[in-house]
């Protein structure tokens, strides 16, 4: 007989567990005999990948998306869109790990801001610190992730580099060596380094989160290797991956999506079950990792972060700016 | 070379195009629905109430084999979103289908006196029946996203169209059986059949919809149904200068 039990990933955060005792946790998996490979390995690749990622990232139990369980691992690392590499989200995975360099990594802030710099990530990690925060994840093509990121929020990094008045938006710039990934020669009709934008109040909102892990571990190449853009109330598409530039901008920037389909992907494109796509419905949202055949599950508003991002938007027609 | 053509035109030559696409669907459902992925790990949770809080903290550590694949690319697990897969894989199939049965009439057309192709031309109820079976499976793994989903997206152009050519299908598919065939009349039935030719665009246009990247999709579907749009027009050509002969000509 099944007995339904309230699950842990249902718990209230009043109920999750302390970090002294996640902590502890930590501790005891390193000890053990199993854990040890693991560990040893982790090692390896922290030295290789991000060598300023710390061994144990901190859990900030004020960001745990608690109404559904995390999505395995190898569903989260194995499942990617990074059209640089290809369309086919099976495939990125391997073509990310054949000779792409993503160490060292330099990020280059400017534009209307006090001060611009070009920044090592292993320092920035360093700088930062690293927390680690479960967010729920929505792509627009109707599927969702639960996913625990490393990383820092990106108003810790705005407040370094001191904005000017005029700034008013936010550019990011992907990486673009062709020599490194198929897609930028293959898919040709696209514009070309993939750019994202952010209005600054979006962009200084603590949600959003600069990654640079996931699930403690350095943020292997298919997720955007080595510091991508997580936001998390808005389709995955506009949580940019593996950042090279950052600029502060007075005009809303061009980005790759709408300039590819100004109908279809808004500048906004904030998660909106009252908003269907063109083609399809976004109301609801197939959770990865359950049964092939299970129902879809209802999408919630700004994926959830209502609360949090609803003030951002206020009088603002959602359906127009989309 | 007899024996050959009579070979063509059996039932056994048919037979594997029939059963590969279902042998494939077997392998991807034996693989994909492993019971880790069915039921979710939720039983262990509930066997061991006490360790809750162990078992949420677990959740966050990753095996060294899940990291290895990770970082080097070699994990092959191809089931984290299956319910796409297979309504992809069951469309794709059923639009093969569809593109290999439309280009028979015309190869017929093409090349009247060629025996082979007088043989693959028995075959085009089995093909079509089978394209109709792809597209009862593919519609069926749609549904079980939920009636919510069906009702949101039935004003969706592209949804729509995918469902007015499985209508066509299911019309065509009912009247194909001889008894039909034969209550309908030679003629009518004929012309009934002809409905088939409204599914062509509607199924591009489903095809080349189907997915986030537009441009890409236009192209492959356009290639996919390069054969049979070529084939029909030639066909078409064809028809028209011999009927102009007929007309012509003193007999």
């Amino acid at each position: 007989m099944l007995i339904k039990t309230k699950l842990p990933w249902l718990l209230p955060e009043t109920e999750a567990t302390p970090e002294s005792a996640y902590k502890e946790r930590r501790a005891f998996i390193k000890k053990s005999g199993l854990a040890t490979a693991a560990a040893a390995l982790s090692a390896k690749v922290v030295d290789g990948a991000t060598a300023g990622f710390p061994k144990k990232p901190n859990l900030n139990k004020k960001y745990i998306a608690t109404d559904r369980k995390p999505t395995p691992y190898k569903y989260v690392t194995g499942y990617n869109n990074f059209y640089e590499f290809t369309t086919d989200k099976y495939a990125v995975r391997h073509l990310a790990n054949q000779g792409w360099k993503t160490e060292p990594w330099t990020l280059k802030i400017g534009g209307h801001v006090e001060k611009p710099m070009t920044l090592g990530v292993n320092d920035l990690c360093k700088e930062m610190g690293i927390e680690m925060r479960v967010y729920r994840f929505r792509c627009v093509e109707a599927w969702s992730m639960i996913i625990p990121w490393d990383g820092f929020p990106l108003n810790k990094l705005i407040k370094k580099v001191q904005p000017t008045a005029k700034a008013k938006y936010v550019k990011f710039t992907t990486f673009m060596d062709e020599k490194a990934a198929p897609g930028f020669k293959g898919y040709d009709y696209y514009d070309w380094p993939y750019t994202e934008g952010l209005r600054i109040d979006e962009a200084n909102h603590d949600l959003t989160f600069l990654a640079v892990g996931i699930y403690g571990q350095p943020i292997p190449n298919q997720n955007g290797a080595p510091i991508r853009l997580v936001v998390p109330w808005k389709y995955g598409f506009k949580s940019i991956k593996s950042i090279v530039r950052i600029d502060f901008t007075e005009k809303q920037p061009k980005t790759l999506w709408n300039s590819a389909g100004p109908d279809e992907y808004g500048f906004y494109s904030n998660v909106n079950p009252a908003v269907p796509h063109p083609r399809w419905s976004q109301a609801r949202e197939r959770v990865i990792g359950e049964s092939a055949f299970a129902e879809r599950v209802p999408t919630l508003m700004f994926n959830g972060y209502g609360e949090q991002v609803a003030g951002l938007y206020k009088g603002m027609d959602l359906k127009k700016f989309f | 070379m007899k024996g050959i053509y009579r070979f063509v035109g059996s039932r056994l030559f048919i037979l594997p195009l029939v059963i590969a696409p279902f042998a494939y669907l077997a392998i991807v459902l034996a693989t994909g629905l492993r019971p880790e992925t069915m039921s979710v790990e939720s039983d262990k949770v509930q066997e061991t109430p006490a360790d809750k809080e162990e078992f949420d903290l677990s959740q966050f550590t990753v095996s060294e084999k899940e990291l290895q694949e990770a970082t080097a690319g070699t994990g092959s697990e191809k089931v984290a979103n299956l319910h796409e897969r297979l309504t992809d894989d069951t469309g794709n199939i059923a639009i093969t289908l569809f593109v290999l049965v439309l280009c028979l009439t015309p190869l017929k057309v093409l090349f009247r006196r060629n025996k082979f192709i007088s043989a693959l031309n028995r075959h085009r109820r089995t093909v079509g029946l089978a394209c109709f079976f792809y597209a009862c499976l593919h519609l069926s793994i749609y549904l079980t996203n939920g009636i919510n989903t069906l009702l949101d997206e039935l004003t969706r152009l592209y949804i729509a169209a995918g469902l007015s050519a499985f209508a066509i299908l299911l019309v065509m598919a009912v009247t194909s059986n001889n008894w039909a065939q034969r209550k309908i009349g030679g003629r009518k039935w004929k012309k009934l059949h002809r409905i088939v030719y409204f599914a062509i665009p509607i199924l591009i246009y489903h095809r080349a919809w189907a997915g986030k990247v537009s441009e890409e999709t236009i192209r492959e579907t356009l290639i996919w149904f390069s054969p049979l749009i070529i084939l029909q027009t030639l066909r078409i050509v064809r028809q028209f200068q011999e009927r102009q002969k007929k007309a012509t000509s003193p007999t």
